[in-house]
């Protein structure tokens, strides 16, 4: 596991990532007590690891986009854009949700717009 | 190509793979998931079925006074076979054949069931939580 | 249809979707063409969100997991089951302990799963290439695949059979001696299946050197899957993410070069021949009667990531667990979803009449990638 801030995740990844060697699976955001963090995971054909890299983001902020060194990294990009909330560079609008679905539904948000799909839960 | 073509025309003659339906009666492989039924005098409304349901399918409705009634939705079911391995006194048992498509009669109210449902086990959860917390002060 | 320019050059724009003929499940594609040409495309994969995995951290339980993310994909349900299954057990810590009649009962599904879902794909290719006649055939072969499952889980396709620390049912010896006798009967259909693919003049000639994707180009876009090997890339989530037996069964990798759509599919039916090969391992390898569930105890309470090759590739789940019943996340990375970035490269220069079978042999399935 790689820990890294907004400034630097892109030089570490661009230091891991070597197409021939390491392939790239996928990206992801989670929201926890400390806040928000986005997850890169990479897996190494050599060691047979999977890496991931970790960046954490707050709320509102802007993150850069990693494809121009991970190329099919866009369309993650866009889906945690469109799950979480998360700005990204680059991004398309509701490439991953319908129009009409609710904005950012994986946020924990407190007694919401998302309020009938927790409460159903319960049931 | 050709043999391709000696296929399709061997094709035309053979049995076809599938069955008839309406026709042919299905008879499913043994272990097929089919319905669940339940047997009144072996369950103890102990509700381990109902907690182990995955779409929330079953439910366990008490009438004022001791009647108890198990409820289960085969709409909502998913068939997996999940409560009758949990049961432990063998109250319920998945069959071979699938349940029969429903009519407008016998539909059940289910959104209302799930009310009367929940109401219980809260009820039931209370009772639970009680029940340990003096198992605590003692 | 309607007109605009790009760079100058005046386009058509063509709709494909989000309901198609050539479409199993909604995705829209929109071709800029010049002249039948395809110069650009873009796509949409909204269609299908059901918010699978915020209902995993916030509806149910993680024993009810492996049912709910069966229900992801109608195809390769039992792919999804097995990786989220194997992330759990390994986030509980319990997944050293799984008996080897399990991981056997497991590689099974997967397997014969793996089958039907080629035979699908291929017979919709020869469908979508115009060539009715093999896909029925090919479909009528996977009927005895599908019975097959059907004698051993219960169902045709949604098996179920996979739980938390274990199977839920056991295959006993009667069946596994049908089973035996009806994989000889599956053989000889892929046999079938190789030699119209490989010698039949209409569909070579309309797939060979149809898309080409170079290694380079693979590895740039981190392709999964068939996809990926048959470009040369060496890669098998079962391999080098083992929770089965694979390893000691000594899988082979089976991987072209040419890279190009008619690759595509035959590294789909020379895997058949493998999956047969593995399932025959299983079944011969552990007797029936051992246990095959293990008590669990704990909740999860690592972090825990399974790869598993679906049928389309590869297959990511990440759980993290949180100590409670309900984990904190569980993210799916889908195998389409890793292939869906390279198709606009691909398509570019080609002819709109070849994008249907180009885009089938990628074997997309969006509803997975939805979720």
């Amino acid at each position: 596991m790689i820990e890294a801030s907004l400034m630097d995740f892109k030089d570490k990844i661009r230091k891991l990532y070597i197409p021939e060697k390491v392939h790239y699976i996928g990206v992801d955001a989670y929201e926890g007590e400390e806040g928000l963090e986005v997850r890169y995971w990479f897996f190494s054909y050599e060691t047979r690891d999977v890496v991931m890299v970790r960046v954490s983001v707050k709320h509102g902020e802007r993150v850069p986009s990693i494809s121009d060194i991970v190329k099919p990294a866009f369309m993650g990009e866009w889906e945690i854009a469109d799950l979480f909330g998360i700005e990204i560079e680059g991004r398309v609008e509701n490439f991953f949700l319908s129009p009409d679905s609710p904005r950012a539904p994986l946020l924990n948000k407190k007694k919401s717009e998302d309020q009938a799909g927790r409460e159903m839960g319960e049931k | 190509m050709l043999k391709m073509f000696i296929t399709s025309i061997k094709n035309l003659f053979r049995k076809p793979v599938t069955q008839l339906y309406p026709y042919e009666k299905y008879e499913p492989f043994d272990g097929y998931r089919g319905k669940i039924s339940w047997e009144k005098g072996k369950c103890t409304f102990c509700m381990k079925c109902g907690r182990a349901c995955t779409s929330g399918a079953i439910k366990i409705l008490i009438y004022s006074g001791e009647t108890k009634e198990w409820v289960w939705n085969p709409i909502q079911c998913i068939y997996c076979g999940e409560c009758v391995r949990s049961c432990p006194f063998g109250a319920l048992i998945q069959e071979k054949y699938y349940a029969s498509p429903i009519t407008k009669g016998e539909k059940l109210d289910w959104s209302e069931i799930e009310k009367k449902a929940g109401r219980l086990e809260d009820r039931w959860r209370r009772q639970l939580r009680d029940r340990r917390g003096k198992r605590k002060s003692e | 249809m309607k007109k605009i320019k790009v760079n100058q050059e005046i386009c058509t724009t063509i709709p494909m979707g989000s309901q198609h003929v050539a479409l199993p499940e909604p995705v829209k594609l929109v071709f800029d063409t010049e002249n039948e040409v395809v110069k650009r495309v873009s796509f949409d994969v909204s269609y299908v969100h059901r918010g699978i995995e915020k209902s995993l951290t916030t509806m149910y339980d993680f024993k009810k997991a492996p049912y709910v993310v069966g229900r992801i994909c109608g195809i390769c349900a039992i792919a999804h089951s097995i990786a989220c299954t194997v992330a759990l057990e390994r986030s509980i810590g319990i997944d050293g302990e799984v008996p080897d009649r399990v991981r056997a009962v497991r590689m099974i599904g997967l397997e014969l799963d793996r089958l039907q879902s080629h035979f699908l794909i291929n017979g919709h290719l020869a469908e979508v290439c115009g060539y009715e006649n093999i896909f029925m055939h090919l479909w009528r072969c996977r009927e005895f695949i599908l019975d097959t499952a059907d004698m051993l889980f219960g169902n045709r396709v949604q098996y179920d059979v996979v739980c938390v620390g274990g199977v839920n049912r056991d295959i006993d010896e009667k069946t596994g001696t049908r089973i035996s006798e009806a994989l000889e009967e599956i053989e000889e259909s892929i046999g079938f299946m190789e030699e119209v693919f490989t010698r039949d003049k209409t569909l070579v000639k309309r797939l060979e050197g149809l898309g080409v994707v170079s290694k380079d180009k693979a590895f740039e876009y981190g392709l999964v899957g068939p996809s990926a090997r048959a470009s040369g890339v060496k890669t098998d989530c079962r391999i080098e993410d083992d929770w089965g037996m694979y390893r000691d069964f000594g899988l082979e990798i089976i991987t072209m070069t040419e890279g190009d759509a008619l690759a595509r599919c035959l590294v789909r039916v020379l895997e058949c021949f493998e999956s047969v090969r593995m399932i025959r391992e299983a079944l011969d390898s552990t007797s029936p009667g051992e246990e095959i569930q293990l008590r669990v105890r704990d909740n999860p309470k690592k972090d825990a990531v399974c790869r598993n090759e679906a049928p389309r590739g590869e297959l990511f789940y990440y759980i993290r667990g949180t100590g409670k019943k309900i984990p904190g996340r569980v993210k799916i990375r889908t195998p389409t979803f890793a292939n869906i970035p390279i198709l606009p490269h691909v398509m570019i220069g080609v002819r709109y009449n070849d994008v249907p079978p180009l885009l089938m042999s990628f074997d997309p399935c969006l509803s997975c990638t939805g979720r």
